[in-house]
Parts: structure tokens; sequence; C-alpha cells
């Protein structure tokens, strides 16, 4: 598998305008869990080494591994691995058998950051969502919809944002980020 | 001329910044902070349009957005827009103009003879015609609609960009007048996050222009340059709030290159829509005065008194030197003053009998005439007033009588009291009380929607001097931050003196020498649609009571301007008409837009490219490359066909069709709807979604599932495989995977919720390349380390391995009825997995085919397509496929259905074959099956085709259809009827075309 080169559906483009960047990350593992979490928690937890009892639209980072709470039963797990393999290996032998879904979702989505201090205008063009800086903080996360792609949006840190679209959506997202950059 | 009606100083524009513009081909000179209106009116241009029906001569009334008459064609070309208010175009350099509704010139225009006629084209006159005779409605609809009109719309595209966003705020406030102000200001002193928005370049609202005192001056500035320097407020001049929705949501539009004229913004959008959530609005969008109904009051030349006002002390420009002001309250006295200390002659009218002392004084002291009791009961000159004839109003001031006067004027500034402007008020749901002291409605707190918290400060809750305006602003100002849970510390407010309406009687209709409706005169309300106080009258006698009759008979407040001017003194004529009460009358609903926008505006960023996105695959590049042409699915582009040099795509898919039946085709099936199944009870969950077994279903084996909904209707179908014990991989048709899901979720959400089974979906986790043809083995066998032998690897199973050295799934299925096989890998090696297929397949006659060549092979084999051969009103039973409904489980969705009466009576539309008598006619799809044939429709239909194919691989046409009672007709000929007439004969028959036996599949 080493031979084999690795395309994101923008191959990380990047754009670059005055108080805007927008770049598309290299891949990295993308594991969904569900279940019941208060009973599955401390397996996530030994797994990825963060808690997975957490607030509602909250995301966490440790080491390699970042958990983003979408749903009572629902997190999503990035590892920065490039293939979520042993990811999934792990959780499925510490989860309860058939109480639980580990589902390998690194390729469904790629992940387009935009930082700059226009960040957030240009996200606000597409979003109904809030996402001032009192509301929309670093640690927290909310699944929402940009034009017409559904996304999941985290704040990283002050105006760094991280926007995980589906792959075919990607092209769409990356030109009208581009587009609405050019008009805040 | 040169500005002959410039002052020669005053006013907020800048006299060392000419700019120059033409109307009607006129060229004129304006300057920096004009609107075309003022810069027309500096210019003594009185003439502006013609108006909508009768095409009577019009100039400007107000100064404002509540402008009626003086509605323009600006620009030219791609950047021309029609119905423009000539009050609210900033004036920039180069600026055409044009007028409206006019032929063949302003001056002299052919439509006029609508005046004379006027008899014949009364109120509801439009709507008669649509009833008597019936059949010449067609031919008065050209008449009317070329008669009748505005401004046209560009022919070519838009060239200009447009931005649309999202925002959120704790405090939104409409307004920037002093009320408006003074809630911003208030509010921004917390932490709360505020918007301001103003449909003027500059805030101020009505005192812009004017000098109150210097504390107000003073504070003005401060409040301005804080709000502008805080970090939590947004501040958006030029943007005008169209509509108000429920929860506080808001739209506004905001001008941002218009005012530096057609192209000259740059890279910058032209307009911004704001979709705003806010927690607390406040409404300080002021007052719209009035105009009194008196004979002929369209003259060009007539004005509101406060845009007499406006024109002197924000543009320097003095409307007429000799100006009759003619008023039933105390606030036109201002008007008549400023007017006189900036050199007009004034004539004072005032209908009221006795007026305040000190008014009447003023006035004799800057030597203005005061008439009281008196009535303009004409105006003269018909392209711009000359004179007004005065007459003394009788006691009931029902009628005039007694010495009549002349008096020369140019301009006639008039003024009937002030309207609230409860536009967003009402739109947010709340009803309106009216106010028997200023003679209109205001907001009702009381009756106010709970859902959308909002309070109306200053002159729209009907406060209309400065100090209350301020006072009420600030008050809502903390108010609303208090609300949102912060405390604000407001500063003082400035002292000013007393102003606003003062004193008013009521003057609906005034009366002239002969009744309304009779003599040549005309008394119009509703300026913009043409609207006299004669045809409210017409609409009470022939039973148009209720406001909402009224309105539509006479398509009074029904024009672009949705009646700002005109709305109440039509509810005030009707109530007298009626001997009611005004609110008896009721008010009419208003609506967004409270100005009219441009599409552009709403559309926003999402034009073009952006409308609707294009999804890809990853593989998409590859197909460009190899120059097929997409096909939209959904919104998908999938390739259609792969044509070779000098094919079309009928050859290209003969050509890619026999190629997968006689060695070997691929297809990009990376589409396909993907749904990941885990949990231990996702085997029973699949036997309740899908019509047969799935407990039995081995591990790493597939098989074909139909979903029914709750009718029994067939609703998508796909393979599922089981990857696990408690694991499945289901596949959906393209277009069905997020309904589907969504379905899925339904059922276990609301009905199961106790079942331990999650779904996920994993469509675009999965490039998917389609191998089929009899040479698929051989070809997959020479990229992959699976055995691929018929014995290890059998039809309907998935086995694991690589392809290409990428990790894949490989799904021994088949929807063409050939050998065939599924390659599955993570999307990021889809590009890579498809080049080595195809590099490897040149060795084996691989062919590239696309979604047409599909559906031909799938039809040969008579396989259905969810959507295409059922339509939602189809059964398993109806399809022929009885055999995929387990007869033995206890239960799944839809099967209840199959015991009503009607899913098992005899006759029902069922799944056939057609094979046409001469082998070289392709029916279209959608043809109807006829009983009997008639020269014409109506005809009985037996049925339809949904299918329709040529197939190379049977050498001939073939066709699917649903045919009443088909299964028990097979072998009958039957009759097609086409749309042009043909008749086509066709014999039923079983659906498969090709391979009856199954062997190849299997192979």
């Amino acid at each position: 598998m080493d031979n084999l080169a690795i395309e994101t559906p923008l191959n990380a483009q990047l754009h670059s305008i005055e108080g805007l960047s927008i770049k598309e990350l290299p891949i990295c593992a993308k594991v969904t869990v569900r279940g019941d979490m208060p009973a599955l928690s401390a397996a996530i937890e030994s797994v990825t080494g963060l808690p997975a009892l957490m607030e509602a639209n909250t995301c966490t980072t440790a080491a390699a591994n970042t958990l983003y709470w979408l749903g009572p039963d629902e997190r999503l797990i990035y590892s920065e691995d490039p293939t979520a393999e042993t990811l999934v290996a792990s959780l499925r032998e510490q989860l309860p058998a058939g109480q639980s879904a580990v589902v390998d979702v690194s390729d469904y989505y790629t992940v387009i950051q935009i930082s700059g201090v226009k960040a957030r205008s240009v996200i606000a063009s597409g979003t109904p969502f809030d996402v001032h800086p009192r509301e929309f903080k670093p640690g927290h996360c909310a699944q929402t919809r940009f034009g017409n792609a559904s996304i999941l949006i985290s704040c990283r840190e002050g105006d760094t944002f991280d926007i995980q679209v589906r792959w075919s959506f990607a092209e769409y997202v990356w030109k009208y980020l581009c587009r609405v950059g050019g008009y805040v | 001329m040169t500005q002959a009606q410039r002052l020669d100083s005053g006013g907020l524009i800048d006299r060392s910044k000419p700019l120059r513009f033409t109307f009607d081909g006129k060229p004129y000179t304006g300057y920096a902070g004009d609107t075309l209106a003022s810069a027309l009116l500096a210019n003594g241009v009185r003439l502006l349009g013609r108006s909508f029906k009768y095409h009577r001569p019009r100039g400007l009334i107000a100064a404002g957005s509540e402008e009626p008459n003086a509605l323009v064609q600006l620009e030219e070309g791609a950047y021309t827009e029609p119905n423009t208010r000539a009050t609210s175009v900033e004036l920039y350099d180069g600026l055409v103009a044009t007028s409206q509704n006019r032929w063949p010139s302003l001056e002299f225009d052919v439509g006029a003879v609508n005046s004379a006629l006027s008899r014949f084209l009364p109120a509801g006159f439009y709507y008669k015609t649509f009833m008597w005779p019936a059949s010449m409605w067609m031919t008065y609809e050209k008449f009317i609609r070329k008669a009748a009109g505005l401004g046209v719309s560009p022919t070519e595209p838009d060239p200009d960009v447009y931005h649309s966003t999202y925002a959120h705020c704790d405090v939104l406030v409409i307004g920037a007048g002093p009320a408006g102000l003074a809630a911003a200001a208030a509010a921004a002193t917390s932490d709360a996050r505020v918007m301001l928005v103003d449909e003027q370049s500059v805030p101020g609202g009505a005192t812009t222009g004017r000098t109150l005192s210097d504390a107000y001056t003073q504070w003005f500035e401060q409040s301005v340059s804080q709000l502008h320097n805080n970090d939590n407020v947004t501040f958006l001049p030029r943007t005008t709030l169209t509509g108000y929705f429920d929860y506080n949501y808001l739209t506004a539009v905001e001008k941002i290159t218009d005012h530096l004229g057609p192209g000259r913004g740059a890279d910058k959008p032209r307009q911004r829509f704001w979709k705003i959530r806010a927690k607390q609005v406040i409404i300080a969008a002021g007052s719209i005065e009035r105009p009194l109904v008196f004979a002929d009051n369209d003259r060009p030349g007539v004005m509101l008194a406060n845009a007499v006002d406006t024109y002197i002390n924000r543009y320097g420009v003095l409307p007429g030197n000799d100006i009759a002001v003619f008023t039933n309250n105390d606030s036109a006295y201002l008007t008549a003053l400023n007017a006189s200390a900036n050199g007009a002659k004034v004539t004072m009218v005032d209908t009221r009998k006795s007026v305040n002392a000190g008014l009447t004084s003023a006035c004799e002291d800057a030597g203005i005439k005061v008439f009281t009791g008196h009535a303009i009961t004409s105006v003269q000159g018909a392209k711009g007033v000359s004179s007004v004839r005065i007459m003394p109003l009788s006691d009931d001031s029902k009628s005039v009588a007694g010495q009549a006067w002349e008096i020369k004027c140019q301009i006639v500034a008039n003024s009937g009291g002030w309207t609230p402007s409860a536009h967003m008020f009402s739109q947010s749901g709340g009803k309106l009380r009216y106010d028997n002291a200023i003679h209109g409605f205001v907001p009702d707190m009381s009756k106010a929607k709970s859902i959308n918290p909002n309070v109306s400060a200053g002159a729209c809750n009907g406060s209309f001097s400065t100090a209350k305006c301020l006072q009420e602003g600030s008050q809502a100002g903390v108010a609303a931050a208090a609300a949102c849970g912060y405390q604000s510390t407001p500063g003082a407010l400035p002292a000013v003196e007393e102003d606003g309406l003062g004193g008013i009687e009521a003057m609906w209709l005034v009366p002239t020498v002969h009744p309304v409706g009779e003599g040549s005169a005309k008394h119009f309300h509703d300026f913009q649609n043409d609207v006299t106080a004669a045809d409210i009258h017409l609409a009470a006698r022939e039973g148009f009571l209720s406001v909402e009759h009224l309105k539509r008979y006479t398509t009074t407040g029904m024009a672009t301007d949705q009646g700002k001017t005109s709305n109440l003194n039509a509810l005030a004529i009707m109530a007298d008409i009626r001997g009611a009460q005004i609110p008896e009358v009721g008010t009419t609903t208003f609506r967004p837009p409270f100005t009219p926008l441009t599409f552009g505006a709403i559309g926003g960023q999402e034009s073009g490219e952006l409308f609707i996105q294009e999804r890809h695959t990853p593989m998409h590049g590859c197909h460009v490359q190899s120059g097929a042409v997409f096909e939209d699915v959904g919104d998908w582009k999938r390739p259609w066909y792969y044509p070779k040099a000098g094919e079309d795509m009928h050859a290209a898919v003969q050509r890619e069709s026999l190629a997968v039946r006689q060695s070997v085709g691929m297809l990009d099936a990376s589409t396909l709807g993907k749904i990941d199944i885990q949990g231990r009870d996702a085997a029973a969950f699949l036997e309740m979604i899908y019509t047969n077994n799935w407990k039995n279903l081995g591990v790493g084996r597939c098989r074909y599932g139909l979903m029914l909904n709750e009718h029994g209707m067939i609703f998508d179908d796909g393979v599922t495989t089981r990857l696990a014990d408690d694991h499945f991989h289901m596949t959906t048709t393209t277009g069905g995977a997020a309904r589907v899901l969504g379905w899925l979720e339904e059922w276990l959400q609301t009905e199961w919720p106790e079942m331990q089974v999650y779904c996920t979906s994993v469509t675009e986790q999965w490039a998917v390349a389609a191998l089929n043809g009899p040479r698929a083995r051989e070809l997959l066998q020479s990229v992959t380390d699976i055995d691929c032998s018929a014995e290890a690897f059998p039809f309907m199973s998935m086995r694991e391995g690589k392809v290409a050295g990428i990790p894949a799934r490989v799904f021994r299925i088949s929807f063409t009825g050939e050998l065939a096989y599924e390659i599955n890998v993570p999307a990021r090696y889809g590009r890579q997995l498809w080049q080595a297929l195809q590099q490897a397949g040149k060795a084996h006659s691989l062919c590239l085919y696309g979604t047409e060549t599909m559906h031909v092979i799938r039809a040969e084999k008579g396989f259905i397509i969810v959507g295409q051969d059922t339509d939602g009103t189809v059964t398993p039973l109806d399809m022929d496929m009885d055999w995929i409904v387990s007869k033995t489980k206890p239960d799944f969705i839809g099967k209840r259905s199959f015991v009503r009466s009607d899913t098992n009576r005899q006759g029902r539309p069922q799944f056939v074959g057609l094979l046409t008598k001469d082998p070289q006619v392709v029916l279209p799809e959608g043809a109807h099956i006829v009983a009997e044939v008639k020269d014409a429709p109506p005809m009985k239909t037996l049925g339809h085709v949904t299918s329709s194919y040529m197939s190379p691989n049977a050498e001939r046409s073939i066709a699917l259809a649903l045919l009443n009672n088909g299964l028990q007709r097979k072998g009958d000929t039957v009759t097609i009827r086409l749309m042009n007439g043909d008749v086509v004969d066709a014999i039923v028959t079983d659906p498969v075309f090709i391979d009856k036996e199954g062997v190849r599949v299997r192979g």
C-alpha cells in the first residue's frame, strides 16, 4: 500500500488572500462511533485517550486524536494516522459486541481549514449558524449547512476553523468559500 | 438651465463636486450628495413621468423611499433597472435616467388619451374584461399590458455580482433617525451585539440637514462615531429592511456600490442581502406624511410638505419660488416658514378654521399670507403647477362656497398628517390600533406576536416630536439589551425644541365645486396605481366594502410602493362613505418587501456554478479525459456515454452495449447509495425493511432486496451484503440514498427504538468500478490476489483483497445479467483503481460505458429501475416479483397492504415486455397503450411504456411497460397511440429479452 498515492477531492489546494487563507488538510483517519455513550465512554477513552462523555457540540483534542460530539449517541474520532484500520480494530475490540457501530468514514469527508480575520464573515455567508466569537469558540463544533452542503464545522483556535464536508461536495464548498472570500 | 432652484448655501451637498447626468437624453448637472430627484429639482425639472393607467404627467411627491410617482428607468443595456425611485437614487457622475410609461415622449404621450377615456376605464375595468365576453380576454390582455405598465427589464444577463449573508445579533435597530440612534446608542453601552440598519446614506432620518440644537448636533455626532467604533455594533447605512418573518428573522438589502454607478464597484458585490436573526428588534422606522386628497392633486409640483423641507435642508434646493402650503395640521407651518426663510413667496392654506395663534402670527411675521378654513379646489397646469384656486370650506367642511382666490405657485406643499410606518410591526404579526389624536394607526403592543419580541419607538409609534423619539428610543435600547441579559448605561439625551405634528383635524377628502367623480378633476389617493376617490365610491356602490375587497377592486395600495402614502386615505374615504369608523374598515396586510429589491441580491453568491452543487466521483477526471458526455443524476455528474470520434449518442450506446455482452465493460458506480448497518438487531431490522428473508444470509453473501412503503408500494431497491453477523453493507439507488437513510432512521427512532441498530451513510467512502461482461473475470483476475474462479467466488458473494494493489471489497453482483464484479475501494484510491483497470483492460477489450448503456442492458434483462419502471403505485406483485416477497415472515413494512382489496384486484397495471411488430420502431417512453384508437384524445388507456430502447444484443427494439392485467396478456397484441398520431402494434411478452435462463450471470 506504501506505493499508493493518496488523493483527496481538492488535492491539497490552497487559496490565500489578505485576511483569509483556505486549504484542504491532509487526509486523516475518521471514525464514527455510535452507541449508548455512558456505556461506551470508558472504551472510547481507553482507545483515544479522550473522554466520550462531553458537552454537546464540542470537540476535544489530545495527542493525535480529536473527538467530536455529533449527537447523544454519536461521536466522531479524527486521528492523524492516514488510515483508520488500527483505530477501527482497537475500537471494535474494546466496544461491546452488537451494541455499537464503528464506521470508517476517512474518505467520506475531507476537511477544509479556513483562517484569518475574514474567516468568520466568509463562513457566515453560507451558514445560518452563529459563528460570532462570543458564541462559537475554540473547542466548539456544530453540524450545520453551508450553502447546499452539510458540514461539520469546528473552531480550532481564534479565527481558524475546520470544515468537514462530503467528498462530492468539496469542490462546491471550496468554490463557495473562495468566491465569498472576495466579497467580505 | 443651470440649477436655477439651487440655493447658494446650505444642505449636505458638496458644491465643489459637480456631477453630470442625463434625463431623457438631456444633460444636467448636480452635486455630490444629491439624489437624482434633488438634482432634477435643482434644475427645475418637475415633469418626471407618466402615470400607470391614465398616463397623466407626474412629478416628485416625496423625498424618500415612499415616492410613488418619480419612477425612472435607470441606466441602459445590461445595467438597466426599471421603476427606480428617483428619490432613492444617489447621484453619480454619468448617471443616465429615462422616464417611463410614455410614448413617443414624456412631453407628448399618446397614452394620455386614457385620461380622457377614463369614464370607460373605471376601477375594476381590468377584472370586468375577464368576465365579458370571456373570449375577448386574450385580445384585451395584449392591449392592456401594452397600455399600462412601467419600466422595462434588461434582456442581458446581470453583469453585477451579489453577496448574501446570515447575521445574528442581540438587538436589531431598524432606522437611524433620532429614535433609532438613541436606541442603538443606549443598547451599545452594554455588551449586547447590536445591528443598526438605515436605508439612507447618512444617519439622521427626518432630521438630516436640520439644525435642532447645538446639544443635539453634539450628541448626534458623538453617538454616530461611537457606534462606528464599537466592535459589538454593525452599522449598515444604505440598507433597507425588506421583510420581518417569524422568530425574529429579518431580511435587509445593503446597497454597496449602487451609488458609485454601474461597473464602478471594482470587484465588490453590488448589493448584499442580510438574513438576520435578532433576539430583540427595535423598530424606529419613522413615519410617512400623507397627502391631502384634493382636485387634480397629481399635477407635477404638488409635493408633500416635508419633502419641500428635505429638499431645502438636505439638498439646498428650493423646489419653487412660489409655494402654496396646504395643510390640516401644524407640522406644515415649519415648511412654510422654512421655505419663506429661504426666499420663497409662500401662501398658507389651512383647512382648519381655527389655528394656533402662535403659528399664524409667525407666518404673518414672515410675510406669509394665511388662509384658514380654506381648501384648494383646483390645480392649474397640466405639466407643472402654475396656480391653485382656493375657496372657503363650509361649516361641516364637506363642501366649498364663497370667495375664490387664485394663487400663483409652482409648488403645492401639502400635508394631511403623518402615518406611522408600522410596516415592520405589522409584518411581525402585530395588530394596529387607531389613534384618534394623530389620526393614524399605531402598533398595539397588547396585540404583538410573542415569538417576535420587538418594540416600536418614535414616529413609527405615533410619537412625532424629536424629544419623544430620543426618549422612547433610548428606553427601548436599554430594555432590549436588558432582555438579552445586558446592562446598559445610556448617556444623557440632548434638549431639543418641541416639534412634530402639533394639532391636526381630519380632512380625508377635500371638496371642490363638483361632487367627487363629477367634472373633469380627479382626486388621487394612490398615485402609482392611478386610483382616485371616485374609484372608492364606485367600489362601494358595487359592494366592495371591506378593505381587502376595496384593495383588489381598485388596486389601491397594490403598486410597487404598496400604498405607503395612500392606504390610510383610502380607508378613511371608504369609512366616510359607509358611515363607519376607520378601524371598522380595517387595515390591509403589510407584506414584504418594504421596497422593491433585486433578485440578484436575494440569490447572492449562489448563482452560476454555486447555484446548485455539481457532485463528482473520485474518477471524474478520468471520465473527462475519456471524452465522456455527462448526465445529471440528482446532483451528480455521471458519464452518460463515451463517444468515439465521429460517433453520435446512438452509435456510442450501441457499441458500448454490445461490448458489455461480448467482452467486458466498466461503469463508474460510485454514486450508488451505501449505508453501513451495524448492531445485534441488524438482521431483524432488515427483515422488517425488506420484503425477503435476511436472517439466513451467510456472512460474505449478498442479496437483492425490495423496500416497500407502508402502502405496500415499491420504494427503493438494492443489494445488501452481510459483512459480519451484526454488520451489513446496504446499497440503494443513486437518487434514493438520502431518502432511504432518512427512512431507516425514522423507523428506528420512532417505531423500534429498542432495536440495537446503527445506520451510517458511507456513500462517498467508497469509489466503485463495476466490471460487466464475459471477460470480466479474466480482467479482474489479472489485477487481484482474490481467487476469482466460479467455485471460490460465486455469484452474490463478496471477497476482500487487493485489486491493483489497492485494498478492496469486491462484490460479485450484477445489474446487467452478465458475469460482473463491483470493486469498492476507499475514495482516495478511486482514480488509481480506474486507471489501473483501464490499463489492464486493454488486453481484454475493455470498453467504458455510461448510464445510458447501463439502462439499455438492464432493460434487456428486465431489471427494473425504481422511479422509472415504478412510480410509487406498484407492488412487487404488479412487477411480477412475488418471488421476493416472503410468505413466511410475520411482518415487514408494507405487508399488511397486500390484504387490501385494491392491491388484490384484477386489472392492476402489471409489468411486461413489449415487442413492436416492426423491430425497428422504438416506442417513446411514456407512450400510452390504448383500448381503442380514436382520432384524438381522450382514449381509454390500458397502460404505458416505462422503458424503451434499441437493443443491439436483441437486435431489435425492446420495451418495458405497465399494462392492465398484463401478466395474463402475454402473447396478445396491443396498440400504442403516439402523440403525433402514429399507431404502433406490439406483442406483450415476458420482460426478459436476453438469456432468460440466467446462465451468463452465474458463469
